[in-house]
């Protein structure tokens, strides 16, 4: 669960990180990524 | 990932089970362990909270006005990256309430350019390989027409010459 709700400037970091993963991996690597992206265990 | 709960009764940082080797379970706690699917290899980070300390110091270590500490630190740091669940580390002091600001934002720095390395490494060999598969089916079809072509020949040598000159 990643929550950074209370820190924009740490959100805009993470939120690079994982865009990364994902431009890598998504979909054949990652093919949940949008039902994550949905789901309430990340708060961004 | 699990966080046990004796220790998030007690308050001390949390000891993270990892229940596959994958790298988004390595990277960011929650996602998923599909591509891989769940292995035997389980694996628990017991040593959690005192890696956790060692990011902590070595980030307050950097943001010093002194470059020998941040040099020292950023050593530190490099020594540090090795370990395993290093990222979830820095993530999880990241989002540290607890923590001041300066040393989350440090570390989601960290944690950032952590997964830009190491997923322009696993782009890279996944490029490669694409290249290789790539090679390896151009490589067939060329055989396969080679095949192709000598057995058209053959067709026509046995056509043209049997039986005057082509008994067998």
């Amino acid at each position: 669960m990643i929550q950074l709700s209370d820190a924009p400037n740490l959100q805009v970091q993470v939120g690079e990180a994982i865009a990364v993963m994902a431009e890598t991996d998504f979909p054949l690597n990652w093919p949940d990524l949008v039902n994550v992206r949905r789901s309430p265990l990340i708060t961004l | 990932m699990e966080q046990s709960e004796s220790d998030s009764r007690r308050g001390r940082a949390s000891v993270i089970r990892r229940h596959c080797n994958c790298r988004h379970c390595l990277a960011i706690s929650v996602l998923h362990c599909a591509p891989l699917g769940l292995r035997s290899t389980k694996f628990r980070l017991v040593s959690g909270q005192t890696a956790s300390m060692s990011i902590h110091s070595a980030l307050q270590q950097s943001l010093s006005p002194n470059p020998a500490d941040r040099r020292a630190a950023e050593r530190e740091l490099d020594v540090l990256k090795a370990a395993p669940g290093f990222s979830q580390l820095a993530l999880q002091l990241a989002q540290d309430g607890s923590t001041s600001g300066p040393i989350r934002q440090a570390a989601a720095l960290l944690f950032k350019n952590y997964v830009r390395a190491g997923w322009a490494i696993v782009r890279r060999l996944l490029q490669e390989k694409e290249r290789e598969r790539e090679l390896h089916a151009k490589n067939r079809v060329r055989r396969t027409m080679k095949i192709r072509q000598l057995f058209q020949c053959q067709k026509q040598t046995v056509q043209h010459s049997r039986p005057a000159s082509y008994p067998s």
